[in-house]
């Protein structure tokens, strides 16, 4: 495991930021950082929804106080509805999607966020990419197949919120099917399980003793 | 006795020096009394008459003064030794880190179809899904208790504000705040 950032900070200011970091995080399910501090929030956040898991729950409160501001807001939360949510996931709570660098400072950032939450990005732009595709009436490529099976996998009502989604999404981006039919030609979309491979390179079975 | 004689006679005919004239400076006591009335008046007027004074002095100096200011600046303070050549300069400036470097992580994306980075998301798409949770978040607000007032009424209780062209200039942010730029479309293989 890599050791954690330092994010040039000393170790209580390091620790106060992780924390409201992850309160940020709790309680308006995503949050919009540098990667760097995106990936340390994300390490806390993990460890935070994992100790739900524990049997002996006046412990875990007791431990997860310590990683937390805003006790009175997050906690019943925390131990109410997350736990609720995450009663099938054994891990993976959250995700870390990257943005394009901040205007300012060029910084890279990122969009920390918990999985199936009410505002997902990713849930809303892999439906946008459904409705895109349904609308133009052209197949649904083997990534955003992917992408889609991943996300209903565990969230309870997921396919019927995913269609609806997908449905709302064609009105309000789609509508005017003319205007973007010539833009977006299906055959020049790559998904990472179809590789554009250099043709003198052959892929061999591991030979078996 | 002759050379005597001769020697008085040739001083009187030699020319005469000029006569300097008499030293007269004139100090003023200090500890003498001011006679005149309202001293404080008088006092203000000197020292402004004195400024002025010094004022002139010191123009007439700038003037008079043979050697230009800006040569004991430069004199005085650290100057490179020599001129920075034209090659040392650019290879300075255009060191291998500090230039732009191309970008080889592009791809497409699959729903708007113009240009992003592979990994990242499409700045543009992102934006225009949360303005949709915007919208949503001012839709389930409920609207603020709204009071029944006549116009005149309203006037007197709620006048308003009058901006300063400062606050009216912060306002109109389409001319100052940077924004990002949309990225290109994909040229199609023809």
């Amino acid at each position: 495991m890599a050791a954690p950032r330092k994010l040039s900070r000393e170790v209580k200011h390091r620790k106060a930021l992780l924390k409201n970091l992850v309160t940020a995080l709790l309680e308006h399910e995503s949050i919009t950082t540098t990667h760097a501090k995106a990936k340390e929030a994300q390490r806390l956040a993990d460890k935070l929804i994992s100790l739900t898991k524990k049997s002996d729950i006046e412990q875990a409160k007791s431990l997860a106080q310590s990683d937390i501001f805003k006790h009175g807001e997050i906690l019943p939360k925390l131990f109410g509805g997350l736990k609720e949510r995450y009663a099938n996931r054994a891990g993976g709570f959250t995700r870390v999607l990257r943005l394009e660098p901040r205007l300012g400072d060029n910084a890279p950032q990122s969009i920390l966020e918990l999985v199936d939450g009410p505002q997902e990005m990713k849930f809303w732009l892999t439906a946008r990419v459904v409705a895109r595709l349904q609308q133009q009436g052209l197949e649904i490529d083997p990534l955003t197949k992917h992408n889609v099976e991943q996300l209903i996998k565990y969230r309870q009502n997921g396919e019927v919120e995913f269609n609806q989604l997908v449905e709302r999404l064609k009105v309000e981006f789609y509508s005017n099917v003319e205007s973007f039919k010539d833009n977006l030609p299906s055959e020049h979309l790559k998904s990472p399980t179809e590789p554009n491979l250099k043709k003198y390179i052959r892929f061999v079975e591991r030979p078996t003793k | 006795m002759s050379l005597s004689i001769g020697s008085l006679g040739t001083l009187s005919r030699l020319p005469r020096l000029p006569v300097l004239p008499e030293i007269q400076i004139v100090i003023p006591n200090p500890f003498q009394k001011q006679s005149n009335s309202t001293p404080t008046n008088q006092s203000k007027t000197q020292t402004k008459s004195l400024k002025e004074k010094l004022q002139e002095v010191l123009d007439n100096a700038k003037e008079l003064s043979l050697i230009p200011n800006g040569v004991w600046e430069g004199l005085l303070r650290a100057v490179p030794k020599k001129k920075v050549s034209h090659s040392r300069k650019r290879n300075r400036q255009l060191t291998g880190s500090k230039q732009l470097k191309l970008l080889n992580n592009l791809n497409r994306c699959p729903s708007c179809g113009h240009i992003k980075r592979s990994h990242h998301l499409c700045m543009h798409c992102v934006e225009q899904i949360r303005s949709i949770w915007r919208t949503d978040a001012k839709e389930s607000k409920q609207e603020p208790y709204k009071q029944e007032l006549n116009d005149q009424d309203r006037k007197l209780i709620y006048p308003g504000k009058k901006e300063s062209d400062y606050e009216k200039m912060l306002k109109d942010k389409k001319n100052w705040l940077e924004r990002r730029q949309r990225t290109f479309e994909l040229n199609r293989r023809r």
